[in-house]
């Protein structure tokens, strides 16, 4: 098959497996899930395929993987859709293909398959386990089977749909539905409890909040169609385009057209990838099942808004002031968020933060210029991360596991300090965990992360942007830092509480997908090792610089090396790590952390600040402004007084004209005729033939008589 | 009449051959099932033919009848639509008491009909085909004998049927005062001759009257009045087929004569046509608020939509955008035929004989209210209602609403932006109640009675499905109607 048409169909299987478990197998659980995972190996083959020819185009920046059709007429041309995968797209179709594969397997474990229904679970909260009779007639509380197991499947299948969406469209258009699917996704599995009032109004949150970037992203487009026409790339990024975007003006901070384009796409991925201002919603999205933190709220979906910025980097690196906006909200929020997630205690959480930091990361790569080193982060990060989301819903399973042996609900599963020493009761989630945070942290040279980051440096020391380079060296500690405190809580020392010592080691189909992406955490990062690395330099080519470069139509010079970035991240990555375990080994509760600082642990106070600015007054708008004095004073009150006209008009022709002239007059005689007649008379009074000939004739002279006088 | 003429106009040959056939072997036969299978496989193989005619651009006859574009694109429409026509109808007559063959035969006469419309190159050719459909027609609305709504309707229809086919004809008279040719190409060389002098008065009144004449017929208001009465009253597959159909093929003689004849008379009727169009845009949905019952309400909707083509017709006399405007008028009527059928399917599907009122003489189930609780009875049925009553309205992911798009954008090129403001206005206006019937479906309480045939829920999920698909890949579909909207003549 040609690979165009691959390409085409890669989006398809996803999205077929979720019509069919809704519309018919949603009964049955087995068949759910094997739809549903089917159709994630069918696109990742396809994927694969991709990938792998693409590699063996000769100069495939220029020769990319193209088709085209004409969508909807515009006068004389047409609307074009189509599929692209250039060097950058097919690197992003490979992440994308292995985390959504691994993620759908890793959900039939995760929601408990094999296992009995629930004693008293309800669809819309978390299983609670079901008790078992043995053989010896002892009785056990093991896991219970997710009660909407099926529906779980259904939406993962349509958020893989509209995430090859966009990694295969070759214009914003579809590149904005894949968004928005994955928008609405997100939402919808966020609140997949949406018995528990918090994943409930974590899935408000999000959408409300993810909704504003995508406004203004939808602005953005209008603007870049009403200037040029075209949404397609490939006729975007072209010289004169890019010229032409460039020499308008626009009002608004003196941007220029290209500049304040850049600038309104720009905000949607602000939204969708929690950059701050906009970060509020990706913690509380935690509240969701862990395969869909790990998929949509780590690996895809925020990457999703690095890559839409990746993508449009020729036009959005044309206005200096736009490149400015962009690299100080990535680097503030590298650090910012940084600093939160060192203070938290939920194991997700401390995720959550990371990844706004690391996505802060590669925004701020972008915003000074370092193109392919941000390409390389987003995809090392898309697989530590996932890797690490799994590895904590792996956790926090074996920590369920001991709290249904115990019985006791009130520990919190998620939360570290009841943790503790589960290297021994969980070793192959603690080996790959462990590299999943070496990953994270730098760990040099061994781990992908380490050279993603090391090459954003770089990129920062090279051409003197001092502020970002130190911004993001001391995220990059504290980062170290977190990560290693996490483990050391988690994993190091004895258990601290009876659950995690009854903590056991989850099924394989949980286990496998962490070892798969542990390998990618590691090796994906030899693929780009910088040729003038002292010692490894040179000994693999630097394939991914090489490759992803070749998609911008200028190729990017790699930054000359210098000791002094390698030097600051091998300092920050071991001196975090040091630290994190230094000052950890020994911590038995909260209480003894120094670091649980009021305004880390919350965050900054910013979801109290947008409460009071935003929530707040929106609420005092609708209810006093809208509700009581609009609706109910001035509308309500002009209804009011039409009403009661109309009242006054209705008594006044019963009392004065109905009862005494019809019903006395007339006499109710005829008021029993008319009933009994009702139906005949319904025809005799608007069916009459004659009558519509009549009232046809009378008007066609009517109108023939004011066309005399108001045309002739 | 040379073979070559015989074989431009082919399938409609084949047609009128098979009806006369099927109605004569029908004596023969006990089960109508077999009467109402060879119909269909008459209609298939009229379609098939018409198909393999695309692309060819002839005339025939002298002149009376052209082979283009527009003529293979309808003559696949209309064999379809028929098709569709049997669908709905086969469960529905043997439920009904009513399985006749000649329903079948009267089908296909009527097709033919419009086929020939189609075709028309010339007005005498034109009224003939309005009357080879009309006739057929007229007996099918009366066809559920002895039920006195059906009856009346029968006769309603064809007393007004022939009220406007008089001011066809009085037209076509007044053109040929005019003019001295009733041939569309003769028409045209007549007004560029410039010699009309004073006659050209006549020729204006001949042209509107020959609207008017078809006004009635594509339910135009003020002429429209007898649709709902008809549509009430007439079994519900032969309203399904009349409201696709004869409306189709009103359009057709409208667009045929208007574009190719009547450019030049384009200051003095475009006003007219405007203020028909946006007259019966406003009158028919706002109507439409005021029905309780589906088939009245869908009477009054069809109304409305022969305003939303009408308004593609204004530009009739642009040579810039003429080509769009009658491309964009198949579009819709295309939409129109799919949407359409698949709502009556839906209301085929709840209609039930009145049990209070004897055996054949009156149905029931045919309140908005009988639908209530269907999204809990029957869900897949709820759901491809919903689908029809969206693409009504105009809202994605339907291909009413790219549908109306196209039109709109026509519109727009040609200049008519109020006129666009009122068709989107208007559309909302009919959200109103088309969204009612979704309403009543989902959020109240009832227990519908449905019936469940294999050809009608074919109908109404094809319908479905494919009103859906093709929001999302319209292309080849344009492109088709692109290729319709260019006349040979």
């Amino acid at each position: 098959m040609a690979t165009e048409t691959i390409i085409w169909f890669l989006p398809l299987p996803p999205l077929l497996a979720f019509f069919l478990i809704v519309l018919f197998t949603n009964k049955n659980k087995a068949l759910s899930h094997g739809i549903a995972v089917g159709a994630a190996g069918l696109s990742w083959l396809g994927s694969m395929l991709v990938f792998v020819r693409a590699l063996g185009v000769e100069e495939f920046g220029k020769h990319a993987f193209e088709s085209v059709i004409n969508w909807l007429p515009t006068g004389e041309t047409w609307f074009q859709i189509g599929v692209r995968i250039d060097p950058l797209g097919a690197a992003v179709l490979f992440f994308v293909a292995w985390t959504i594969f691994m993620i759908f397997i890793y959900s039939i474990g995760y929601h408990n398959f094999g296992q009995p229904e629930g004693d008293h679970d309800r669809k819309g909260l978390p299983p609670h386990g079901a008790t078992v009779t043995d053989a010896h007639g002892h009785k056990h509380t093991v896991p219970s089977v997710e009660p909407m197991y099926s529906r779980f499947f259904a939406f993962l299948g349509l958020f893989a749909f509209g995430m090859y969406t966009l990694v295969v469209s070759n214009n914003l258009l579809t590149l904005f539905v894949g968004w928005e699917i994955m928008g609405l996704c997100s939402y919808l599995l966020i609140g997949f409890w949406y018995g528990k009032p918090s994943a409930r109004n974590a899935a408000i949150k999000a959408f409300m909040t993810t909704r504003i970037g995508d406004v203004f992203m939808l602005l953005g487009i209008a603007f870049l169609y009403s200037a040029t026409g075209t949404l397609t790339f490939s006729e975007i990024f072209t010289e004169e385009m890019l010229h032409h975007l460039a020499s308008i003006s626009t009002p608004i901070l003196g941007l220029s057209g290209a500049g304040l384009i850049g600038l309104l796409l720009f905000i949607g991925t602000v939204g969708k990838s929690a950059q701050w201002p906009l970060h509020v919603w990706l913690p509380d999205a935690m509240e969701g099942p862990t395969p869909v933190s790990a998929m949509i709220h780590a690996a895809t979906m925020v990457s999703a808004g690095v890559y839409a910025v990746i993508r449009m980097f020729p036009l959005i690196s044309l206005d200096p002031a736009t490149m400015s906006i962009v690299a100080f909200i990535g680097a503030f929020t590298a650090l910012f968020a940084a600093t939160i997630a060192v203070a938290q205690n939920d194991i997700k959480r401390v995720l959550a933060y990371s990844t706004i930091s690391q996505l802060g990361y590669m925004i701020a790569a972008l915003g000074i210029g370092a193109y392919v080193a941000a390409a390389f982060h987003l995809i090392t990060h898309a697989f530590f991360k996932a890797l690490l989301f799994l590895g904590s819903g792996s956790v926090i399973h074996g920590m369920e596991h001991g709290v249904l042996h115990t019985g006791n609900h009130h520990v919190d599963p998620q939360d570290m300090f009841n943790m503790g020493g589960l290297r021994k009761k969980m070793p192959i989630t603690f080996w790959t965990f462990l590299i999943g945070g070496f990953a994270l942290s730098g760990f040099p040279v061994i781990t992908a992360g380490f050279w993603s980051k090391d090459e954003i440096l770089a990129d920062a020391f090279a051409h003197g942007h001092w502020a970002v380079f130190i911004t993001l060296a001391v995220a990059a500690f504290l980062t170290a830092f977190y990560t290693m405190r996490q483990i050391t809580l988690t994993f190091l020392g004895e258990p601290r509480t009876e659950e995690a010592r009854h903590a056991q080691e989850t099924p394989w189909t949980m286990t496998l997908p962490l070892v798969v992406l542990a390998f990618f955490a590691v090796t994906y990062g030899w693929v780009g090792i910088p040729e003038h690395f002292p010692l490894l330099g040179g000994l693999v080519p630097n394939w991914f610089h090489e490759f992803v470069g070749s998609t911008l139509a200028e190729h990017p010079e790699a930054a000359p090396f210098s000791i002094w970035p390698l030097l600051t991240s091998l300092a920050v990555a071991l001196g975090g790590l040091f630290f994190g375990w230094l000052v950890y080994r020994n911590v038995k509760s909260p209480a003894e952390d120094k670091l649980q600082i009021p305004v880390l642990k919350n965050k900054w106070y910013f979801d109290e600040a947008y409460d009071f600015l935003f929530v707040k007054p929106a609420y005092w708008i609708a209810e006093k402004f809208t509700y009581l004095f609009m609706d109910r004073a001035v509308i309500d009150g002009i209804l009011h007084v039409v009403a009661r006209f109309s009242l006054f008009l209705g008594h006044a022709f019963r009392n004065y004209f109905d009862k005494p002239v019809v019903n006395e007059l007339i006499g109710d005689g005829t008021g029993n005729l008319v009933k009994a007649s009702g139906r005949g008379l319904r025809f005799i009074q608007t069916g009459r033939v004659q009558y519509y000939m009549v009232v046809s004739m009378v008007l066609l002279v009517i109108f023939a008589v004011l066309y005399y006088f108001l045309i002739v | 009449m040379t073979p070559s003429d015989l074989l431009s106009i082919l399938p409609l040959l084949v047609l009128v051959v098979w009806a006369c056939a099927l109605l004569l072997v029908d004596l023969w036969l006990k089960r109508k099932g077999v009467t109402a299978f060879l119909a269909a496989l008459g209609l298939a193989l009229t379609a098939g033919l018409a198909l393999a005619q695309a692309g060819e651009e002839t005339t025939a006859f002298g002149g009376m009848v052209a082979l283009d574009g527009f003529a293979s694109f309808l003559n696949v429409l209309f064999p379809l639509s028929g098709l569709l026509g049997i669908a709905v109808a086969y469960g529905y007559l043997k439920r009904m008491n009513i399985e006749r063959g000649e329903y079948y035969s009267l089908l296909l006469f009527s097709t033919a009909g419009m086929m020939l419309m189609a075709h028309a190159a010339d007005l005498v050719v034109v009224f003939l085909a309005l009357e080879f459909l009309s006739l057929p027609l007229y007996v099918l609305a009366a066809f559920a004998r002895p039920r006195l709504d059906s009856e009346e309707a029968g006769l309603k229809y064809f007393l007004l049927g022939a009220f406007a086919s008089a001011f066809v004809i009085y037209g076509i008279a007044l053109i040929y005062g005019a003019t001295g040719t009733t041939s569309l190409s003769g028409i045209v060389a007549a007004i560029e001759a410039g010699s009309l002098g004073t006659s050209g008065l006549l020729l204006t009144i001949g042209a509107a009257l020959f609207l008017v004449g078809f006004g009635f017929k594509v339910a135009a208001v003020p002429f429209h009045m007898w649709t709902p009465d008809v549509y009430h009253g007439a079994p519900t597959p032969v309203t399904a087929f009349m409201a696709v159909g004869a409306k189709a093929a009103g359009f057709a003689a409208l667009l045929r004569v208007f574009v190719t004849a009547f450019p030049a008379l384009d200051a003095d009727l475009t006003p007219v046509v405007w203020v028909l169009a946006a007259l019966t845009m406003f009158v028919g949905n706002v109507v439409a608020i005021a029905q309780t019952n589906i088939k009245r309400m869908l009477a009054y909707s069809s109304i409305a939509h022969a305003g939303y083509i009408l308004m593609a017709f204004v530009a009739f006399g642009n040579p810039a955008t003429r080509a769009d405007a009658v491309a964009s008028a198949l579009f819709y009527l295309v939409t129109y035929a799919l949407t359409s059928y698949g709502a009556w399917a839906a209301v085929i599907a709840l209609e039930k004989q009145d049990p209070s009122a004897g055996s054949g003489q009156a149905a029931s189930g045919l309140e908005i209210n009988d639908f209530a609780g269907l999204g809990r009875r029957r869900p897949a049925l709820a759901a491809a209602m919903t689908v029809f009553m969206l693409s009504l309205t105009g809202m994605p992911p339907t291909l009413g609403l790219v549908g109306k798009f196209y039109l709109f954008r026509t519109v727009i090129e040609a200049g008519q932006v109020w006129l666009a403001v009122i068709g989107v206005l208007t559309s909302l206006i009919s959200a109103y109640y088309y969204l009612r019937v979704v309403v009543v479906m989902y959020m109240r309480e009832g227990a519908p009675e449905t019936t469940r045939e294999p050809w009608l829920d074919f109908t109404w999920a094809v319908s479905a499905l494919a009103t859906v698909i093709l929001s999302f890949l319209p292309m080849a579909l344009f492109a088709w109607a692109s290729a319709a909207g260019v006349m040979g003549f």
